[in-house]
């Protein structure tokens, strides 16, 4: 067995392997005491024939090719092992000769990640604060969501819902059909509320405004060039309108009384307003450790300097590649391949391998440096701390046996470890981007 | 008798299981004409493959009869020679191609 090996600068080395006759006859053999068990020969009983016979019937090249599946992982652990790297991902294998056999294996190796002067990263989290006007909005969302609609008898306005008769063509001009129309709509006691910000066509809202019960209009508009079905983008359409009825919303007032209605046990408007800003803030505040979080683990990303194995970058974006399309099929509920997928969205597969490859990049650096700055800080996990936290997780709700017996075996125990570890690591960097640590941590 | 006719009288080798464990012993097993005779293939097998035969056992096979019909027919017969070669020898025409 001769190897060459050849190590390039994106942490991977390249292994040449060229195998002799002998070291191929092992393969072979073992290929053709496989092979023989299924192949009838005349002359011979079932798995009886010898090799040379088995050799001549089939072919040297068929039994290399069917020693290949056993052959290559092993060629290639082997001149992984006598050459004393360590292999940080499975490497790719290719096959470049048969004859002398000559096999070419791309060995990832450690991605290296150069951490930059991290310790220096100063960074203001900005805090938002819940105001009174926020607290109104989501008071008048409740208030929409509970507002009855009544019938009322005076001209439409802003806001109303109106049923009426619909009817609508659309003058097309196409090439091959000139001057044709599509009705496109065409429904009775058909219900919309006049709200220019939601109407496909905003204008809708100023030709009905004003119309009264049992009136009837007819007038023409133009669809805006971004309507979701392209053929009717830009084209004039005519309507016909026939009001039926016109209903305004009754807001209740907002009172006690209203407070009390919500169903959420709320003794009072102010009981509300309070438990409003309580949630409102909670979440606000998740959302800027996350967002903070987010901002240092980008900052740092900066001053550090990644090298990552082309190969893994591939794999990274032929893995999200896959998430996509299986997220794809569970929507749709029925597997799509993701030559369907492609042709959906009318590209080529490259085009979107090019499109992902920098979040895939970005994704892969980021988990890269999340585990050197864990290995860097020391940062480690007792098992208490996992019984801990499997138990905080657990709570007292009643299956809490049960979900202590799910964190218990050692997959899990390996991702709460994991989890645990990014948490404690970015207790300590919003401490260091807001500048809490003290010199004697710098010095060590 | 001329080398013309000797390459004749061997028809081909033959390769099955029992063959090739007579093989382990120094045997080989040829399909002949059926016309020809021990010291025809002795001679034969000696020019052609230059080797020192010791011994030729010969099997006769007789085809098999079949009736097609009302009709009965024979398949054709045919012979066999095994061929023990001085120790040491070998014939090259059974080991692969």
């Amino acid at each position: 067995m001769k190897v060459t090996k050849e190590e390039n600068e994106q942490c991977e080395i390249n292994l040449t392997i060229e195998l002799d006759d002998d070291d191929l006859a092992i393969y072979i053999k073992r290929a053709y005491q496989k092979v023989v068990q299924n192949i009838k020969i005349p002359g011979f009983r079932k798995g009886k024939a010898p090799q040379n016979v088995v050799e001549r019937e089939v072919g040297r090249s068929t039994l290399i090719r069917e020693s290949l599946d056993f052959l290559i992982p092993e060629v290639t652990t082997k001149a992984i092992e006598d050459n004393n790297i360590t292999p940080y991902a499975r490497p790719e294998v290719s096959i470049d000769e048969v004859e002398p056999f000559i096999i070419s294996a791309i060995v990832p190796l450690k991605p290296t990640v150069t951490l930059g002067d991290y310790h220096s990263i100063r960074l203001e989290e900005e805090r938002k604060e819940i105001t009174n006007t926020d607290i109104d909005e989501v008071i008048q969302g409740y208030q929409t969501d509970s507002a009855p609609w009544e019938p009322v008898s005076r001209s439409i306005q802003e806001g109303d819902l109106v049923v009426m008769d619909l009817k609508g063509i659309v003058e097309t001009t196409s090439e091959d059909n000139p001057d044709s129309s599509i009705p496109f709509i065409d429904q009775n006691d058909y219900e919309v509320i006049v709200d220019k910000a939601n109407l496909v066509i905003p204008e809708f809202a100023d030709s009905i405004i004003g119309m009264n019960q049992g009136e009837d209009k007819e007038f023409t508009l133009t669809f805006s060039d971004e309507v979701p079905e392209p053929e009717f983008a830009g084209k004039p359409a005519n309507f016909s309108v026939s009001v039926k009825e016109i209903k305004e919303r009754i807001l209740p007032e907002v009172n006690d009384e209203f407070a009390k209605g919500i169903g959420e046990g709320y003794e009072s408007l102010a009981d509300l307003r309070e438990d409003i800003k309580k949630q409102r803030t909670e979440a606000l505040e998740q959302e800027s450790i996350r967002n903070y979080n987010e901002q240092m683990i980008d900052e740092i990303l900066k001053t550090t300097t990644i090298i990552t194995p082309p190969l893994l970058v591939e794999r990274e974006i032929n893995a999200s590649i896959e998430n996509m399309t299986s997220s794809v099929s569970r929507q749709l509920g029925r597997e799509i391949s993701l030559e369907e997928y492609l042709s959906v969205m009318n590209k080529s597969e490259d085009d979107l391998k090019e499109e992902i490859r920098p979040q895939s990049i970005e994704r892969l650096e980021k988990s890269l440096l999340l585990d050197q700055l864990i290995e860097e800080e020391k940062i480690e996990i007792t098992d208490n701390e996992i019984d801990e936290e499997i138990n905080r997780l657990a709570g007292d709700s009643p299956q809490a046996e049960q979900i202590k017996e799910l964190f218990s075996s050692e997959e899990t125990k390996v991702s709460l470890t994991n989890s645990l570890q990014i948490q404690k690591l970015m207790e300590l960097l919003t401490s260091i981007g807001k500048g809490n640590i003290k010199e004697e941590n710098e010095s060590n | 008798m001329t080398m013309a006719k000797l390459t004749q009288v061997i028809l081909g080798p033959v390769i099955t299981e029992r063959s090739s464990l007579l093989q382990e012993r120094n045997k080989y097993t040829f399909e002949v004409r059926m016309d020809s005779n021990k010291g025809l293939i002795k001679q034969a097998i000696e020019t052609l493959f230059e080797v020192k035969v010791v011994k030729i056992n010969i099997v006769k096979n007789r085809g098999k009869a079949r009736r097609f019909g009302s009709r009965l027919v024979h398949g054709s017969d045919k012979k066999k020679a095994i061929v023990t070669l001085n120790p040491g020898e070998t014939i090259s025409l059974f080991d692969g191609v």
